[in-house]
């Protein structure tokens, strides 16, 4: 059954990748207080790459998110992560990993308010693990340079199979962005990603810190490409030293 | 004297983004509405459309000054992006009526 949802995923996301509108977005590990319009629809792809090089084990893992968001309101987003799977070194076959459910609520406006805010709420289901996220997202436009903070936490429940979770764990993750326009159709930045892993909620890891370069362009006025290039800068082992993250988009 | 640095900054840029905002989407003036009124247009159909232009615009893009383009070019520009910014035609007639007011307001 397994080895038929991938391919039937793919398919289904490039019908709907050519049927729809797709929000142009200057981050790719923040999220902007400003949601889709009622009844719009927005399709984003994600690709990630993480890479530890050196350490005890080398590891190149590829993550990919198929994701269709809509608007309820002007002020209510919902998003289906319809699949999110992997492809890994020591694993190179493509594994499903889950599928979510997030929805954004925009309180204020990052333009007319003193500061644009909004709430993020998340749900994701796996065969083996289950995962809840808040968090406040916080912006402000200074015309063309948009600042974006994200901070929130996230719980995750593992175990061998669907309801039968024997490990948890907690992470606060805090997100920073600075986006310049060059111009409407380009535009350069910086993303920093600030992580605090909590094993069994309890035992504080070190905090992971990354920081890197982004890049947002429009073209052909139906698509866009998000990315972003993380370097580890806290020295942690246990974590890819190196991140590259892309959002590709279409509409029409 | 790092907090006083702190807050002169964050005063500084807030400044900025005031200025910034006074050009770029004017408050609803009483002056704007009266000019509204002569051609038809509600004080709440100026006030949706600057909503409209803070929340749906800068989705995309940062907006440019009102002075930068006359009230014709305005109605051609909303006209061309509206396509891709998935408003209706009502929102599009709001930020239309926005525009061309605060344009001949100045």
């Amino acid at each position: 059954m397994k080895k038929y949802i991938l391919p039937t995923l793919a398919i289904c996301s490039h019908f709907i990748t050519t049927a729809a509108f797709a929000g142009d977005r200057r981050f790719t590990y923040i999220y902007e207080t400003t949601t889709a319009a009622k009844g719009e629809i927005e399709v984003e792809n994600y690709a990630t790459w993480k890479t530890r090089p050196s350490g005890y084990e080398p590891t190149n893992q590829f993550d990919f998110r198929h994701e269709i968001e809509y608007g309820v309101t002007d002020n209510f987003q919902l998003g289906i992560y319809v699949a999110d799977w992997k492809v890994k070194n020591t694993r190179p076959q493509a594994v499903y990993q889950d599928t979510a459910l997030e929805g954004i609520y925009s309180l204020t406006n990052p333009v007319t308010d003193l500061i644009g805010s909004a709430l993020y709420g998340e749900v994701k289901l796996g065969d083996q693990k289950f995962e809840l996220e808040g968090k406040l997202l916080l912006q402000k436009n200074f015309g063309p340079l948009l600042l974006a903070y994200n901070a929130g936490i996230e719980g995750e429940w593992e175990g061998d199979s669907f309801g039968n979770y024997n490990e948890q764990s907690g992470k606060f993750k805090e997100t920073f962005g600075a986006s310049y326009q060059i111009s409407p159709t380009f535009f350069v930045g910086g993303e920093l990603l600030h992580e605090i892993g909590f094993d069994e909620w309890q035992d504080a890891n070190d905090p992971v810190l990354y920081a890197g370069p982004n890049l947002s362009v429009r073209f052909l006025n139906h698509c866009f490409i998000t990315t972003t290039t993380l370097f580890q800068m806290s020295g942690i082992k246990d974590e890819p030293d190196f991140q590259w993250r892309m959002i590709f988009g279409v509409h029409f | 004297m790092k907090k006083s640095l702190l807050i002169g900054s964050l005063t500084l840029v807030l400044l900025g983004a005031c200025s910034t905002l006074e050009k770029t989407a004017p408050p609803v003036s009483p002056e704007m509405i009266g000019v509204g009124q002569a051609h038809g247009i509600s004080a709440e159909s100026l006030v949706a459309g600057r909503r409209l232009l803070a929340m749906r615009c800068t989705n995309c893009h940062s907006l440019e000054p009102i002075e930068k383009f006359s009230a014709p070019q305005w109605i051609e520009i909303v006209q061309k992006m509206a396509k891709r910014s998935g408003v209706s035609d009502d929102q599009k007639r709001q930020i239309t009526d926005y525009l061309t007011t605060a344009r001949s307001s100045l």
